[in-house]
Formats: C-alpha cells, structure tokens, sequence
C-alpha cells in the first residue's frame, strides 16, 4: 500500500510532462523501475551504481532492496545499520548469490504483480524481472558452486578465529636472539630460521585471531562479525532451499520472507541451524557445466 | 602436494595450453578471494592464508610460511589478489601434473617467485627451497646446474633458466610423444590378438563371405 504515493507521484509526473493520455501500462512500469532512485536512503546509492552486471541488474537489485525497506520501515530493523556494519557481506551477496536475491524477490514480485488491475502490466512485470534473472545468471555462478564457495570460506574464517596456540617448542630449540630471556617474545625456532634472508624476516606462525591479537582486538571482532554475518546468510539459504524440497511443510513465501524480521521482533536466536534430517544440496562437480571450458 | 578434493578450487579447470584460468573462473576466485578477505583491504595476512592453504591443500605448516614469504617478496604481511591467482594456478598446475608447462609458459613469473633475494639470478638452493611447490626433479636440477649455467658461477640467470625450460618443456613432449606411441602399439597388439582369438570362431560361421568380411578393416 506504501506505493500508492509513488505511484501517483510518477503518475502526476508523467501527466504534466509528456502527453495527455498516458498508457497506464508504461506509467506503472515507470514507476516501478524509477523506484530505488526516489526512495532509496542515500549510503545505498552507490551500492547500485558500482554494481559490476548490466543496469538491468543495477536497477532490479535496488529494487529487491527497495521493496524490503518499504515492507519493513516500520519495524525496528534498520537495513541501513545492515550496510554500515557489513558492506563487504552485501557487496559478496550482491555478486555471488543472485538466488538468494531471486528469491527474495520472487514474493515481491508476485505480490507485486498482483496489485495492478490490468492484465496486460501484470504481463509486463513478469516479464521485467525473468529477463534480470536471465542477464544476471550469465554473469553469475550456479547456486551449488556460490553455496560450496561460502561455506568453505566460512570454515576457513572460523579456523582462523578459533583454532587453538601453537603447542610449545621445546626449550632446547630455542634460541634466545632477541634477549628478552626465557620468557621474551625474541625466542623463535632455530630450525626455522634457515629461510632467513635479507629481503625477508621470519615470522613466527600466529594460529588464529584470538591466541595472536587477543579476542578483543577490533580485527578479531570484525572478523567474528564477518562470520556471523556468513552464517546467518548460511541459515537464510538453508531455509529457503528447505522450502523448495518440502514446499508442503514450511511457511508460504512471503511469510518466509519475512521470517527473519519475525525472529527480530522475538529476540529469538538467528544462528539455530538446519533443521534435523536436512542434509542440503550436496554440489555437484560442475566441470564442463557450470564453468565452461577456458578462453582461448 | 595435493589439492583438497571437493574443495573449491578442485572445481576450476585451468587451461591445458595456456595454464591459466578462464574468465569466469577468475571472476568466481576473486568472489571466493572477496569472501576471505575479511577486513577489506584486497589482500589476505599471514593467518588467512595459513589457514586457507591448510584447508585446500595437505601442505606443512613450514611450506605454508615458506610460500607466504615467496609471494610476499616486500614483507608486506599480506598477499594481493594477483599473487594469490598465480599461488592458485601453480597448485592448479600441479595437481593437473602440468607442472612444466605452467613453468614454460610463466616463466618469468616463476623465475621472479625463486628469485627471493631479487638479484637476478637463482640457484639450486632456491629450487630445493621451493620443490614442493614447482615439482622439478633432481635429475632436471642436475641438468640446469651442468649443462644451463653458461656463465659459470654456478646460479643461473633468467635467459638461462629460459632455455632450460625450452629444454624440459621439449622433452616432456617427446616424453608425452612416446606415451602416446606406446599406448597405441599396446592398443594395436590388443586388436590383433583379438583377431586371432576370434578368427577360429569366425571360420565356423555359416558361410566363407561372413567370415572374410570379418577380416577387412
């Protein structure tokens, strides 16, 4: 319903500038695509315009997010908070996970399309967004392959903040070339110290964020951040593909949609993992498929 | 040195010929480089990138320091994007046994990777140093040192190391050549003693132009 102004304001636009009889069809399209640029808060902005893919793509993207900020401004979630905190995971999802994009826009779409009386518009946006959907998979990963890539990377991530020190070298490798004394930071293997050259300097192995610089220095934190962020987009995608296996079982889609923002509002846990018995998409070697064969 | 089946990067194809990756094959490393770099600064420090070769790779502890301080010649602490594709194609390159291509075709890259003091010239202590990254046997090692070191003192200089890998890359072919000649004489004695075993079968058909068809290849 939060449309109406803006229909009517492109409307009212349209009406005044160009002709007196205006095909209502090109107006509701008008305005749906001329959306992000009105609405949209200004720290997005430059999210759409660097966007790498076609300004098709551009222009759905913010649209999507458009759609989400306008269903939800008046809850207490702020999407701006969202892009100020974790830019890096929206620029990832915004290159990597068209899907994830695809779905959260589907609902939108549909209820979107919905709302225009006419039966030739709604032909119209059915057509806008598959024709996105369809340039931006061209450019894009399949979903099997983004899924492997972020859930290795998340493992890797949170090796690096977990894993445990290095166990002690013995203190008969140890040679004290720093003069720091036995408990001094200059203690290093010897062994190691081979490799040493003049252009390079040993450096002695840090494990993880939290045994090298501490569990509250600003790196570890951003980067336990990061992780977050990647599982909670890991628990999103979860769910949806939970959708498409048993579509009789969960929620419909817009509800869906609107899923995290309901667990928000409960304060509930947004880390709980896969329902029991989920075994997910295990991907498939794309090979000659997903990635086809190189430039010559 | 092994690459991790299943992980990400045993699903690129690098190139056979040119032992590079395809576009679309950068272009989803840099997404999955993108996802690494946490702290957003285009490049990975030593702890990220000790624990993303320790999780594609089955490389030592010691061998991951070494690579990370090959490829961050400046003592930077951190590796850029460029650095981690050449990493990816030489393990690529390796796990695909494409080895002395890769160096053939990049070999000045590689020759600037040994090169680690920056002076031009590299010697066998370098590529002992890094042998289980470029797999270069100690046969070829002996060869580079007595018959490529023109010069004489005993390191070897880029042109040199050039015509080495001219050298390596001629015989590898003619290796290949070889395998490939053995494989179809093998294939052909096979079908000749299958002939034979068949031909007492044949002659029992029911008339002589069944049979003799049988032998016109």
């Amino acid at each position: 319903m939060e449309e109406k102004p803006l229909k009517a304001k492109s409307l009212g636009r349209h009406v005044s500038g160009k002709s007196s009889e205006p095909d209502i069809r090109n107006l509701w399209t008008t305005a749906t695509l001329s959306q992000p640029k009105l609405n949209v808060p200004l720290p997005s902005v430059p999210e759409v315009s660097e966007l790498e893919g076609s300004s098709l793509s551009g222009k759905t993207h913010g649209w999507y997010k458009q759609k989400k900020a306008s269903h939800y401004s008046d809850s207490s979630w702020k999407e701006t908070d969202d892009k100020d905190s974790f830019k890096p995971e929206q620029d990832v999802h915004r290159r990597s996970s068209l899907r994830s994009h695809i779905e959260e826009g589907d609902d939108d779409i549909n209820t979107k399309a919905e709302k225009p009386s006419s039966g030739s518009s709604l032909s119209i946006l059915k057509h806008t967004p598959h024709r996105a959907y369809w340039v931006e998979q061209q450019n894009r990963l399949p979903l099997p392959l983004t899924e492997l890539m972020e859930n290795e990377a998340l493992e890797i991530l949170t090796k690096a903040l977990w894993s445990e020190p290095l166990s002690q070298l013995p203190q008969g490798a140890l040679g004290d070339y720093a003069g720091l004394g036995p408990v001094g930071a200059g203690f290093q293997d010897v062994s190691a110290l081979d490799s040493l050259t003049t252009s390079q300097y040993y450096r002695s192995p840090t494990k993880s964020y939290r045994s090298g610089i501490g569990w509250d220095h600003f790196l570890t934190k951003q980067l336990q951040r990061y992780i977050e962020r990647l599982k909670r987009r890991q628990n999103k995608r979860l769910h949806v593909s939970l959708h498409r296996v048993y579509p009789g079982h969960t929620p419909s889609a817009a509800k869906y949609a609107c899923a995290p923002l309901a667990r928000r509002r409960r304060g509930g846990d947004l880390h709980e993992g896969p329902p029991t018995g989920f075994t997910g998409s295990a991907p498939t070697r794309p090979g000659t498929q997903a990635l086809p064969a190189p430039l010559a | 040195m092994k690459l991790k089946k299943g992980s990400f990067l045993w699903y690129l194809y690098l190139d056979k010929l040119y032992c590079l990756l395809s576009v679309r094959n950068v272009k989803a490393l840099v997404d999955y480089f993108h996802l690494l770099d946490v702290h957003r600064k285009n490049t990975l420090n030593d702890i990220l990138f000790y624990h993303f070769l320790n999780h594609v790779t089955d490389l030592k502890r010691k061998q991951i320091t070494t690579v990370f301080n090959m490829l961050d010649w400046n003592a930077e602490g951190e590796i850029g994007f460029d650095q981690f594709y050449m990493l990816v194609c030489i393990l690529l390159a390796q796990e695909n046994h494409l080895g002395e291509q890769f160096i053939f075709r990049h070999s000045r890259p590689v020759f600037e990777l040994l090169d680690v003091k920056g002076e031009l010239k590299i010697g066998p202590a370098n590529f002992h140093t890094y042998n289980f990254l470029f797999n270069i046997r100690k046969q070829q090692l002996r060869e580079l040192c007595r018959n490529f070191d023109i010069s004489g003192d005993r390191r070897i200089n880029y042109k040199e190391f050039k015509l080495f890998t001219i050298f390596s890359m001629d015989k590898y072919q003619e290796r290949q050549k070889a395998k490939r000649e053995k494989k179809e004489k093998a294939l052909i004695k096979k079908k000749a003693s299958r002939q034979v075993n068949a031909s007492p079968r044949v002659s029992h058909g029911i008339n002589g132009s069944e049979s003799l068809s049988n032998y016109n290849f």
